[in-house]
């Protein structure tokens, strides 16, 4: 597939310098090929002018061998074919062919037909009518010229008196050969198509080089990215070279698959979220009542225990632990069906500051420092406060897990107003998320807290920010800290 | 206390497990307690027409316990309804309110919140009971 666009384009290409070299050339060819006719059929015009002249005297005195000693060494000459005196009757009078002497001419031969061809001949043929090409019988390209011998008053007078009613009395005939002149052109013409076939194919190649550079690569590219998109692998990239439209395609092609590839690991994210809330809801509901009645009974006989510190202890253990199982258990249930946000317009920095306040004092213990950038000039925001609370609790909590407790944790709560958003960052500068962490991070039950987490924290952020047609980005570099980042759409009002 | 000693608390609950918890609980406290396992049976208890306070789950096997607290409300308005369910959403809670439930119990629960809703609940019966209908 990919062989055909060059293929196409130097065959384009190929034909169209193929014509437009051959035509001029034809031209050329052909002017200079009738320039040299003219000039060869001039030539046989001043042969036969100078033979009738040379030869009038001896016509006069009628010296026949004088006459065709002058024919003979005359047709002798280098380029001369013949030249030939035809009476009125058409038979050969002189020849420079011994053989050719007293043979009649058929008036409807070659070299009679320009005057004969129809009724009596007329006496003032214009000379481009006297001349004619044609092949001899030994196959050589022949230019003849016919001149006719008017008849003049000295003729009626001479000692072989011609009548004076007689308008001509013979023609001159002077072949001569155009062999060198079809050299010329045929050797023109081998030279020229030879460098035609050497500029064609020079360009072709250069053609070819440059299509498949500028063209067939990048589509292979293009077309190999494509199938390896075709067969899954949405991490496909097309190499993108130079500034010109297909460079462009590429930047594009490249810009779609990683927007497709974010939409899809946003859709089985989704999907996965629905799969594990309706999973977690029935076990949820399954698990409740047999924990209803462990919790009740353990704690009945834990206040029941007396002296026995064995079993209180034991006791202790299993309702602790009883307790744990239902926090699971209802973050999984808040997680599987999160309570319809009751939305108001909300001032974002309330919701921060009180954030803020519900982490101070664990923070403050941890020696973490907490510092709120500037909340005013913000939006309003349309969001259920208490919703959005426990998201920014469930954010600031997780950075001081991930700061150091020895005085130099810090987290950083920004928000900025953009795009028809608010955005709340979460920042801190603790471990930090590795790639292959950070792909699970939204997932139920997905903890690096070992039992101090129930793993449900961040899924159930991720649900109350959706629900409020929002979304949670996360960037980090492992070692230096990590981001949280929560979109909401805005509503439009300044917070005055 | 004589009116104290008067009637006890009947529980609408389908799981025998909780059901017998409940039992052990309320009982060692000295509260009579009466069950019954699904709706259909809540309906026709004779406990209806003389209990102190009601324990009912959301979630029943044959209907919504919100039903019969709206018939429980309707019959005996001063007798204290408390719902228990195993998820409580902002929307439940709404609605239980709405429908006149004293309180709202959550799955699982210890003895100590158990104790603290029942009594509570029966206080409040006991408050909203018109002298008369005391013998």
């Amino acid at each position: 597939m990919t062989r055909r666009i060059s293929t196409q384009i130097i065959v384009a290409v190929g034909v169209v310098s193929a014509v437009t070299i051959a035509v001029p050339t034809a031209l050329v060819v052909r002017a200079h090929r009738a320039s040299l006719l003219a000039e060869r059929t001039h030539h046989a015009h001043q042969i036969a002018d100078t033979i009738t002249r040379s030869t009038h005297y001896d016509m006069l005195e009628n010296r026949r061998d004088n006459l065709q000693r002058q024919i003979d060494a005359i047709g002798r000459q280098e380029g001369i074919v013949g030249v030939r005196l035809f009476n009125k009757e058409g038979r050969v009078v002189f020849s420079s062919d011994p053989l050719d002497i007293g043979r009649t001419v058929d008036k409807r031969s070659e070299s009679c037909v320009a005057c004969h061809a129809n009724g009596p001949p007329s006496p003032s043929l214009p000379a481009a009518q006297r001349s004619r090409i044609f092949t001899d019988r030994d196959g050589r390209r022949v230019l003849g010229v016919i001149h006719p011998i008017p008849n003049e008053p000295t003729c009626a007078t001479a000692c072989h008196a011609h009548r004076a009613s007689d308008t001509v009395l013979g023609v001159l005939d002077v072949d001569l050969s155009l062999a060198d002149i079809e050299d010329t052109v045929e050797r023109g013409q081998v030279r020229t198509a030879a460098l035609a076939v050497v500029v064609i194919t020079a360009s072709s190649l250069v053609l070819w080089a440059l299509s498949r550079r500028l063209v067939v690569a990048p589509v292979e590219a293009l077309a190999a990215a494509t199938r390896r998109v075709a067969s899954g692998d949405l991490s496909a990239e097309v190499p993108v070279r130079g500034r010109n439209e297909l460079a462009d395609l590429a930047r594009s092609w490249n810009d779609m698959t990683r927007r497709l590839s974010e939409a899809q690991r946003q859709l089985t994210h989704a999907d996965k979220m629905a799969a594990v809330g309706r999973l977690s809801a029935g076990l949820a509901h399954e698990i409740n009542n047999p924990l209803t009645a462990v919790l009740t009974y353990a704690s009945f006989w834990q206040s029941r225990s007396g002296d026995n510190a064995a079993l209180r202890e034991d006791l202790d253990v299993i309702v602790r632990e009883t307790k744990r199982c239902r926090d699971i258990v209802r973050g999984l249930l808040d997680f599987a069906r999160p309570s319809a946000p009751v939305q108001r317009p909300v001032a974002l920095g309330d919701v921060v500051g009180r954030a803020a306040a519900v982490v101070a004092h664990p923070l403050a213990l941890s020696r973490i420092e907490l510092s709120l950038g500037p909340t005013a000039d913000l939006p309003l925001v349309k969001a259920d406060p208490n919703q959005i609370q426990q998201v920014l609790v469930n954010l600031l909590m997780n950075a001081a897990d991930a700061v150091a407790a020895d005085g130099t944790g810090r987290i950083t709560v920004t928000t900025r107003s953009a795009n028809g958003h608010v955005e709340i960052d979460v920042e801190d500068n603790g471990c930090g998320i590795p790639d292959e962490i950070r792909a699970h991070l939204f997932e139920p039950f997905f903890s690096t807290k070992g039992p101090r987490g129930t793993g449900l924290g961040l899924s159930i952020s991720w649900g109350i920010v959706k629900a409020h047609g929002g979304a949670i980005e996360v960037s980090s570099e492992p070692g230096r800290g990590s981001r949280f980042t929560v979109r909401l759409p805005a509503k439009g009002e300044e917070v005055t | 206390m004589s009116d104290r000693a008067f009637g006890g608390v009947l529980v609408v609950e389908d799981e025998p497990a909780v059901r017998e918890s409940v039992q052990r609980v309320l009982g060692a406290e000295g509260i009579a307690v009466s069950f019954a396992r699904d709706l259909r049976s809540a309906l026709r208890h004779p406990w209806r027409a003389t209990c102190r306070a009601v324990l009912c789950d959301l979630k029943l096997p044959d209907g919504s316990g919100l039903d019969f607290l709206k018939v429980m409300h309707a019959d005996r308005p001063h007798v204290s309804v408390v719902v228990c369910t195993g998820f409580a959403t902002a929307e439940t809670l709404a609605e239980a309110t709405a429908a006149g439930a004293e309180d709202v119990l959550t799955k699982p629960f210890d003895t100590a919140e158990l104790l603290q809703v029942v009594v509570r609940a029966i206080a409040a019966t006991d408050a909203a009971t018109p002298k008369e209908d005391l013998v």
